[in-house]
């Protein structure tokens, strides 16, 4: 929607902005091979490039590469991109530099879904805990919380007028559900209690490829919801007011960004866990960046500044050589909280909107 | 211009009034009813007191809130039947809302008011590139195109503000105090570019503003709201019905019919008779009325001044009682004066 005159100036804009996109997706490659990399055994990269082509056979290699490295790369990707549009979706409705995924309570529904499947079942969970069954009733739990939390948001967003009612409601219900999930906690034995513990510190891992299969799809229909509000949000730039008298219908738009938004955190919650601090960070970052406030430039932006920053937090991660492996939410936190700090400090202005 | 369903561009309400409901159903009406009528590339201004709901008025006008009963009438067509989408190309909005969204440059701003005729993925063609800038040149803001929004003054910000609602090239356009927060030549310069719309585009224009002797130089019609009644009329002929005396109720400030502005409203103690060089004569007798002395040509008050010119410099003789003081400035006069006040 966004284009300029043709001006000189004009130019050299669009000229640094390609330049960018193209350093992020070397960036982006290099990481990947990276991340294919590093973990207990290392794989030389001229491996890596041998076993993806076909050239070479190793069989160990080959099972490790395949069958753990590549899909956590993949779900990596997946997990920082989606998380990084929704935050941006958010933080351009809600008028609010600090709104991320995670404000209208989709992260916190999952996680009621999952501690009432762990804790409250967890006899049964224990049982299964490393089947097939096991791990899909956790996804199909924390989708449920999802799902239900979204309906309660898409339910209020038609009938509150006030966007910051909207914001308090949210945060309202994502306390009282961790509320909730504290209850749960205090009642559940210690087994139990550390199984969710390690669920709600966030995995990249132990995604199969079928599961892998149904998160994609569940990212790319919310990618593609996406792409129907990305002239929607560029109006929203002018507030409310200024949107419906450009014939903007506000609920639709909300529905519409709040389905798209639940559906993308909502399904990464479910598969990888609550992953902090991505969605907030990383707009902020592709605005700096690309230092432009286009949804059209912004979006494909946010989405490969997530995935490099979440394969960044993966690498990160197994600190490479050590055999160790941190939780995947604690170094998002590390990463992304100096970017939060940043913004509320440095940007008082985005703050003072809010 | 761009609809042609739309030609005559006239606003009409019928019996409107408007106001809020609340959840529970309750009407809580602000103003009304209202009977009045906006003709093609009119210029209107409302003026009225805070609170009373010109605001919520022209939000009404606009369609941003629904009204509480009555009509809006476009030529003849009742605008909840009009969809949203199509009202966008009828009426534009300029609110006092301001836009400071980081990173955002005003050619970027201007180019949304294209939203209503952009497709799906809001691409812009090669004439809406030509009436994005056509807006920018109409207003004065073309040399600030690649500009962030949040770096631009009050009075530039309104202008794109007014560009973008041109962008969206609707027939009428409605302003919430477009003058507010501005200096004066930045005032001045908002209303010759809405004057200059209204006469050379034949846009239709309906703004709200405080400033009265600004809307008085400008507007074709002003609608004043106060004591429940909305009167219309040239600036002319409200004068001659003393229309504008009614906003000073109750108000520590009255109309001055002859300077078509406002001024406290003193209760004046001391008579002073002015008399001498004519020249200085008005503004001495307006420091009198400042400091609460009521001026006359001729009388036998207490107080005299004759107001003369020595060597191209004005002086004032002031004869109180048996005194006569001499002073070189209005300052010094009114200085002494207020002794007695």
């Amino acid at each position: 929607m966004i284009t300029n005159a043709g001006t000189s100036l004009d130019s050299a804009v669009r000229m640094r902005t390609a330049l960018l996109f193209l350093l992020l997706a070397v960036i982006f490659i290099i990481l990947f091979l990276t991340d294919l990399m590093t973990g207990a055994v290392k794989i030389p990269a001229s491996e890596i490039i041998g076993l993806l082509s076909g050239a070479s056979q190793d069989k160990v290699w080959k099972t490790i590469l395949f069958d753990f490295r590549l899909p956590k790369a993949i779900t990596a990707v997946l997990a920082g991109s989606a998380l990084s549009v929704s935050g941006l979706q958010m933080q351009t409705v809600f008028r609010n530099p600090l709104a991320g995924p995670d404000v209208l309570g989709v992260s916190a529904g999952a996680s009621l879904g999952v501690a009432l499947v762990i804790l409250g079942f967890g006899d049964f969970f224990i049982i299964h805990n490393l089947s097939y069954l096991g791990n899909w009733t956790l996804i199909l739990s924390a989708w449920a919380g999802a799902g239900l939390v979204l309906l309660l948001i898409t339910f209020i967003s038609l009938r509150v007028r006030d966007i910051m009612t909207i914001l308090i409601l949210g945060i309202l219900f994502g306390s009282a559900t961790s509320a909730f999930v504290s209850i749960l906690q205090y009642f559940s034995q210690q087994s139990v209690l550390k199984a969710f513990v390690i669920w709600s510190m966030g995995s990249l891992g132990n995604l199969t490829y079928d599961q892998l299969r149904v998160l994609a799809t569940g990212i790319v229909v919310g990618f593609l919801l996406t792409l129907l509000t990305i002239k929607i949000l560029n109006a929203l730039l002018l507030g409310e007011n200024y949107s419906r008298s450009l014939g903007v219908n506000i609920k639709q738009a909300r529905f519409l960004v709040f389905l798209s938004t639940s559906i993308l955190s909502g399904s990464i919650t479910a598969f990888c866990g609550p992953i902090a601090f991505v969605g907030i960070a990383v707009p902020h970052v592709a605005r700096l960046l690309f230092r432009t406030a286009n949804h059209f430039i912004l979006i494909p932006a946010s989405l490969l500044l997530g995935s490099v920053l979440m394969l960044m937090a993966d690498v990160i991660s197994q600190i490479p050589g050590s055999g160790l492996l941190l939780p995947v939410n604690s170094v998002t936190a590390i990463l992304g909280i100096p970017v939060v700090i940043w913004v509320i400090i440095y940007n008082r202005r985005l703050v003072s909107i809010s | 211009m761009e609809s042609k369903t739309f030609s005559k561009q006239r606003v009409k309400l019928v019996d409107l009034r408007i106001g809020y409901r609340t959840a529970m159903g309750k009407e809580r009406v602000v103003f009304g009813p209202i009977n009045v009528e906006l003709s093609k590339a009119e210029m209107v201004g409302i003026i009225g007191r805070n609170g009373i709901g010109k605001s919520t008025l022209l939000r009404t006008i606009a369609g941003l809130q629904p009204r509480l009963d009555g009509k809006i009438l476009l030529d003849d067509t009742d605008n909840t039947k009009i969809p949203v989408k199509e009202m966008a190309k009828l009426i534009s909005f300029v609110s006092t809302e301001a836009v400071i969204t980081e990173h955002l440059t005003v050619s970027e701003l201007i180019a949304i008011g294209r939203f209503p005729y952009t497709g799906w993925f809001g691409k812009l063609s090669q004439p809406d590139l030509k009436i994005v800038h056509e807006a920018s040149e109409l207003t004065g803001v073309s040399h600030l195109m690649q500009k962030p929004v949040h770096e631009l003054s009050d009075g530039e910000r309104q202008r794109v503000m007014i560009a973008r609602a041109l962008a969206q090239d609707t027939p009428v356009i409605i302003l919430d105090e477009p003058t507010a927060f501005l200096d004066l030549p930045a005032r001045y310069e908002i209303l010759r570019i809405l004057n200059d719309l209204s006469m050379v585009q034949q846009k239709t224009i309906l703004f709200t503003t405080h400033d009265l002797a600004i809307a008085m130089d400008a507007a074709d019609k002003l609608w004043i709201m106060a004591d429940g009644n909305l009167y219309q009329g040239a600036p002319e002929d409200l004068l001659i019905n003393k229309v504008f005396h009614k906003l000073f109720l109750n108000s520590p400030a009255e109309f001055d019919s002859k300077t078509f502005s406002f001024r406290f409203r003193r209760a004046c103690k001391n008579e002073v008779t002015v008399s001498g060089e004519s020249k200085y004569r008005l503004l001495t007798k307006k420091a009198m009325e400042r400091i609460g002395f009521l001026a006359i040509d001729e009388g036998a008050s207490h107080f005299k001044i004759y107001v003369e010119e020595i060597n191209d410099a004005p002086a004032w003789q002031l004869h109180h009682h048996d005194k006569c003081l001499h002073f070189g400035s209005i300052y010094d006069l009114t200085k002494y004066l207020k002794n007695f006040s």
